[in-house]
């Protein structure tokens, strides 16, 4: 082992081998830098005399050039076999973080690209990063690794778990580019409902999900100006939700719409059973007195004699 | 049964009768084990360990009790039906199958200590004095495996004595040669699993189309039984009034409606568990466009309104013809709102369904 000093510009920090970290916050390592300068210097390894490969400190080689460094310190390990490399960098890495899903997914796309076997990951690297052994996990990662770059940044600002990566990898390319700018502004949960929601429309409907993204976008039309992403990713959601759920939404919207067309006053509150399954609606209301408790049961006795009260009973038998 | 690719004895189900006649049958040389985690070994790693499953048999000596009542599902209303879990699982295919999420063991396991399970039938035989339904067909198809383990003949034996136990053999297939070569049972119902064409076709990989079911059961009426059905489960989609319209129709222009012990609708559902399952094993699966809500037992069900139309739709179909208003319909695994809504209104339990049901028509 032993340390030398070596230029920013040295294509030891061109050649992306072993690069799997792409997508990271830079300004407390900018900040760590700029503090205590460089406690620990990258390392790798020195392929032939003179030509050296960077293995490990990736991050902090981008962001000592963003400084405006010039020369960074280097040190150079004993070993030329991929494999034992890979398995020392993960190691390193697993000890001061946790590896996210794409950062497992370059380390796999990496080591493919050098020429280790599906197997070899399988038995030697797979328990490593602690995922299960599996050709298909690794097909999976993989895949992960392929998906353009906005997708890859969502996948790894939101933390999106194996189940919602899944999902975006049913979709076509230009079908996740056109997704993301309002996946960018959902909660995980709510990034999983549109996805979902959007496939299974498409399925139902034998419709390509692309054909739906523009039916939202020709109806949403005049108010293509909106700039608000945010307020776009909500509607767009409540627009997949309405399509997929039709008989749900319009039972619930109908309640809505009678409880004010009967005043159904809004100090009282009135439930139907979760998702109508039962027939039973429940009321509730507070008072603090015997002539408020007068007052809101002579209400509730003028709403049942409504002729229109019938209509929110849930569940008619069949005509004999 | 050449889709079976290898098969495991536990060493203690060795000496029984059925493992001896399933080994003859099968022509496959027999690991003996001494329990089911070697099994699990063999599949461990597997891609698609459910796939695996269905092409592996295991003899095993069944443990726990072989007859329980149906656990049907909490707060809707069950029948007072009784299963019997002599085999598990099964070597169809089924998008929708629980058994795909419910059964940790995925492999196919036929338990042979019959002894045992004649015991129980003869207790509960005793013990029930009035009529009452018992079946097979719950954590599995109770034909699919019966070329390999003749079990249906085995069964009707262990009833005979028992004429008030109304057996009932539940499958989607058309294994019937050992039925129609063995003396009907007046108590004995074969009943089928029925769909519309498409959605068998889509839906239940492995299963023979819904019309040949149909005239299988047309044999078997021939042979003297009485027959049930089972729209289970219904699934809404495009063309579901024709679909199923036409099942009913073909159904009731070959069955007579004298032979029909009865007929159950039931609209898809299913733990929420099951849904990645699907999706991963099914991905154009139907199950995964229905209106979903979440039922008061947790599961995924279709939304009422919707379920309640297709009740209805179906049961009009069958109310076409005066001979099937007089058939025994009921509703599987439904509330009695649902129940009311498509029956009329009425008083209902369990134990009043299990009486109707149970009760014979001649
Ligand atoms: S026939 Fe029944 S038990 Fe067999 S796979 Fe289909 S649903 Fe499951």
């Amino acid at each position: 082992m032993k340390t030398i000093n070596l230029s920013l510009n040295n294509p030891a920090f061109q050649d992306e081998r072993f690069r799997f970290s792409y997508i990271f916050a830079q300004d407390d390592l900018k900040t760590s830098l700029l503090l205590s300068g460089l406690i620990y210097p990258p390392w790798g390894i020195e392929e032939k005399k003179g030509k050296f490969i960077l293995v490990s400190g990736w991050k902090r080689v981008v962001v000592a050039r963003e400084l405006g460094w010039k020369e960074i310190p280097f040190l150079v390990i004993q070993e030329t076999k991929p494999e034992i490399i890979w398995v020392k960098l993960i190691a390193e890495n697993k000890a001061h973080r946790q590896l996210q899903m794409v950062d497992k997914a370059f380390i796999i796309k990496k080591m493919l690209k050098m020429g280790i076997s599906r197997e070899r990951i399988k038995k030697g690297i797979c328990s490593l990063l602690e995922i299960p052994p599996l050709v298909e996990w690794i097909s999976f990662y993989e895949h992960l690794a392929e998906l353009e770059r906005e997708t890859i940044k969502v996948i790894a600002a939101k933390n999106l778990p194996e189940y919602i990566v899944r999902l975006l990898f049913d979709y076509a390319q230009e079908e996740r580019q056109a997704l993301i700018p309002w996946l960018e502004h959902l909660s995980q949960n709510k990034i999983k409902e549109v996805l979902e929601n959007l496939q299974e429309i498409a399925l139902r409907d034998q419709l390509r999900p692309a054909q739906i993204i523009s039916a939202f976008r020709a109806l949403e039309g005049d108010r293509k100006g909106e700039k608000d992403l945010a307020r776009q990713a909500e509607k767009w959601r409540e627009h997949l939700k309405e399509k997929r759920f039709p008989c749900f939404q319009a039972t619930f919207l109908k309640f809505q719409s009678l409880l004010k067309e009967i005043n159904w006053p809004p100090e009282i509150e009135i439930k139907p059973s979760p998702f109508f399954e039962r027939n039973d609606l429940r009321v509730s209301f507070e008072f603090t007195n015997e002539n408020e408790l007068k007052h809101m049961a002579s209400k509730l006795l003028t709403l049942s004699q409504n002729k229109k009260i019938k209509q929110l009973f849930f569940g008619k038998s069949p005509k004999k | 049964m050449n889709f079976i690719e290898k098969v495991f004895v536990v060493a203690e189900a060795y000496s029984y009768p059925l493992t001896q006649r399933i080994l003859n049958q099968l022509q496959l040389k027999p690991q003996i084990v001494s329990g089911t985690e070697e099994v699990r070994q063999e599949i461990a790693g597997e891609e698609d360990i459910i796939k695996k499953g269905k092409k592996i048999l295991v003899l095993d000596i069944s443990k726990a009790k072989f007859i329980k009542p149906c656990p049907c599902t909490p707060v809707y209303l069950g029948c007072g039906y009784l299963v019997i879990n002599a085999d598990l699982n099964c070597p169809l295919d089924c998008s929708y199958c629980i058994l795909q999420s419910y059964l940790d063991q995925p492999w196919l396991t036929v338990f042979v200590n019959q002894d045992q399970l004649a015991q129980e039938i003869s207790y509960w035989g005793h013990k029930r004095k009035g009529y009452f339904r018992i079946g097979t067909g719950e954590l599995g198809d109770s034909l699919a495996l019966d070329p390999l383990t003749q079990r249906s003949r085995d069964l009707c034996q262990m009833f005979f004595s028992y004429p008030q136990a109304i057996l009932e053999l539940k499958t989607k297939t058309t294994s019937i040669d050992l039925i129609l070569k063995q003396k009907c049972l007046p108590n004995v119902v074969i009943a089928w699993s029925l769909n519309a064409e498409e959605i068998a076709h889509r839906e239940e990989k492995g299963a023979p189309p819904v019309k040949d079911r149909l005239l299988a059961a047309k044999e078997v009426v021939k042979k003297g039984y009485r027959v049930a059905f089972h729209f289970d489960p219904l699934i809404w989609y495009r063309n579901w009034e024709e679909g199923y319209g036409q099942v009913v129709e073909f159904l009731m222009a070959n069955i007579p409606a004298e032979k029909v012990a009865w007929i159950s609708l039931g609209a898809l559902r299913f733990p929420p568990q099951l849904k990645a399952i699907i999706k991963k094993r099914f991905p154009n699966s139907l199950c995964l466009t229905q209106e979903f809500i979440r039922g008061l037992d947790g599961k995924y069900r279709i939304f009422r309104p919707l379920r309640v139309e297709m009740y209805r739709q179906v049961m009009n179909f069958f109310k076409a013809s005066k001979r099937y208003q007089k058939v025994k319909f009921y509703l599987c695994m439904e509330s009695a709102e649902v129940w009311n809504e498509v029956m009329g209104e009425k008083k209902r339990s369990e134990r009043g369904i299990c009486v109707f049901l149970s009760r014979p028509l001649n």
